[in-house]
């Protein structure tokens, strides 16, 4: 057992490992495409792919880019330092940038719909990430409101017309 | 691909020198099994087999490059 009792890395050395380990990813698997640290803020590391074969690690709904993060996670954190946790956000090919600008003109239009039908509107299940861009985008709307419900990975908000308790 | 899996797999155990991936081709697609420490099994598996989806999920999609399926299986020496 290799169980020496190292010192705590540092969030900056936990996302060059990170970095690294997305970079062997990409070379083994034989994938012409670059990685890059876009930016390290508190213990959050945003890391790009990009390049030709970028888009291969998309998959339906971005789910081979949450399960490759998942994997970068795991691998960098070894589930250990639970003070010093780190949260790793990938993107490949501007993925998580366009999905986030169309989930937001979803969340809007689906408040114009609950607001004109006086009806709740469910949204197919999205992972925390997301339904946490829905839930922002809706939380000063003075006429709905957002909750999440059901269990992983078929979680999903419900966007219902604001209880007037008041 | 092996190179892949292999790498993913040694970044996740405590005895990276345990593993070892044997490829078994077939007509439709290619079989890897993954071969670990005991000791490892649960940090290749996860809870509820989540790491070991998430390398399926992800041993797929690159071998789609190459029109290839591919099927993961993990042992235990």
């Amino acid at each position: 057992m290799t169980q020496e009792r190292a010192e705590v890395p540092t969030a900056d050395d936990l996302a060059q490992q990170a970095v690294a380990h997305v970079s062997h990813l990409v070379e083994a698997a034989q994938l012409n495409a670059s990685v890059k640290l876009t930016s390290l803020e508190g213990d959050i590391v945003n890391i790009d792919i990009d390049g030709e074969d970028a888009s291969l690690l998309i998959g339906r709904r971005g789910q081979v880019l949450d399960a490759l993060q998942y994997l970068v996670l795991v691998m960098t954190t070894h589930d250990k330092y639970g003070s010093n946790r780190l949260r790793i956000h990938l993107d490949a090919d501007g993925y998580r940038q366009r999905r986030a600008d169309s989930l937001r003109d979803l969340a809007r239009s689906l408040a114009d719909q609950v607001r004109a039908t006086g009806e709740e509107a469910v949204i197919e299940p999205l992972n925390a990430l997301e339904r946490r861009i829905v839930h922002t985008e809706l939380v000063d709307d003075p006429d709905v409101e957002t909750y999440s419900e059901g269990e992983e990975p078929h979680r999903h908000i419900v966007i219902t017309p604001r209880r007037s308790d008041s | 691909m092996k190179a892949l899996i292999e790498y993913i797999v040694k970044a996740l155990v405590d005895e990276p020198e345990q593993v070892s991936i044997t490829e078994v081709p077939g007509d439709e697609a290619t079989t890897f099994e993954v071969h670990v420490a005991p000791t490892d099994l649960g940090k290749v598996i996860g809870k509820q087999g989540r790491i070991a989806n998430a390398l399926r999920t992800v041993a797929k999609a690159v071998a789609m490059k190459d029109k290839r399926k591919v099927y993961l299986e993990i042992v235990a020496e």
